[in-house]
């Protein structure tokens, strides 16, 4: 018993060192998601907050995909004083990164599939033929294969976001 | 008695959508004060119940709870269509959709006509306006967005005039 009991905080320390060394989340649920980094500096998600985040949209938070920005709803778990406005407070990297996230979870296998393939056939994804309007979308078909607005999301699944696209994407009348 | 019936049964399934009654029982009972009328319920989103309106809401002076009489506000579409409404008395605007429809989304954009600005608001002085730069993407009720008594995470609070001192 006594050895037992001297036993017990090696086990326990064994246990938690087992317990916090699985892999990251990305690394556990093998999703190949376009690049996080392209999605912030090449203007991607200030493309998606402008043109899809705005409040009646996909800014609300019961809806699918939902994406945060300065646009629309914004991300706040500390309570920072965060409210919508770009002219107050820019779309913060947190941000950039959950609306990353509410996209690339949307269809994990799928987005693998696309990315892995350098982009083709993006149209496999559902969140692409929804805003072309191909499949029922709410808000309607956004964009049009070969404008700014769909150039800017496929060169991002193939890897290479073109950032000229995704700033002209944000202004041209859809 | 069949007519009745007939009647009775239409009547049920017309209001037989869960959705839109929880919406509509959301906003709470009319204040007693303000008959029914284009002054009743400001700051709350008036598509709701008005089908026939394409946009609506209600603006306010910077201190957001004081309503703006006669504040113009200018909305332009997509497409470059615009409409102008005038605030009446509770700060209330709406434009029918018998005189105007737009097609979403709303927003800042450069056109073939130039750029445009989705929703200007004007007061008494017209040097000083408020301007949405962000896009509407389907509602036409200005409150669903722009709710509360102040700036949230999720809304950007009542829409006002910006007073010229600022």
């Amino acid at each position: 018993m006594r050895h037992a009991l001297r036993v017990l905080p090696v086990v326990v320390a064994v246990v938690i060192a087992i317990g916090c060394s699985f892999a990251p989340s990305d690394d556990r649920t093998g999703v190949v998601g376009p690049d996080l980094g392209q999605f912030e500096t090449a203007g991607v998600g200030d493309y998606l907050d402008h043109r899809c985040g705005s409040l009646d949209c996909h800014g609300q938070p019961t809806r699918n995909m939902v994406l945060w920005g300065c646009d629309g709803l914004r991300l706040d778990p500390d309570e920072t004083g965060l409210v919508p406005g770009c002219d107050t407070t820019p779309t913060t990297t947190d941000e950039y990164e959950a609306s990353y996230r509410s996209i690339v979870g949307l269809e994990p296998a799928v987005m693998t599939q696309v990315v892995e393939n350098g982009g083709a056939d993006p149209e496999l994804l559902t969140f692409i033929r929804k805003a072309r309007g191909w499949d029922a979308h709410k808000g309607g078909a956004i964009i049009t294969p070969g404008d700014d607005q769909d150039v800017c999301l496929t060169s991002w699944l193939a890897g290479n976001a073109d950032a000229n696209a995704c700033s002209q994407a944000q202004l041209e009348s859809p | 008695m069949r007519v009745r019936s007939v009647f009775v049964a239409l009547l049920a399934l017309a209001c037989a959508d869960p959705v839109k009654n929880a919406e509509i029982a959301a906003l709470g009972p009319e204040d007693p004060s303000v008959p029914r009328g284009e002054l009743h319920r400001p700051g709350q989103p008036c598509l709701v119940c008005h089908d026939d309106f394409s946009v609506a809401g209600t603006i306010y002076h910077d201190d957001l709870s004081t309503a703006y009489d006669g504040a113009t506000v200018t909305i332009v579409d997509s497409t470059g269509s615009q409409t102008t409404a005038t605030t009446n008395s509770a700060g209330n605007f709406f434009v029918r959709k018998s005189d105007w429809q737009p097609t979403f989304p709303i927003g800042s954009f450069t056109t073939d006509a130039g750029s445009v600005t989705g929703v200007t608001v004007v007061g008494d002085d017209p040097s000083t306006s408020s301007l949405m730069l962000s896009q509407i993407g389907r509602d036409g009720s200005c409150a669903s967005c722009h709710f509360g008594s102040g700036p949230s995470t999720a809304s950007p609070g009542p829409v006002y005039v910006r007073e010229a001192s600022q």
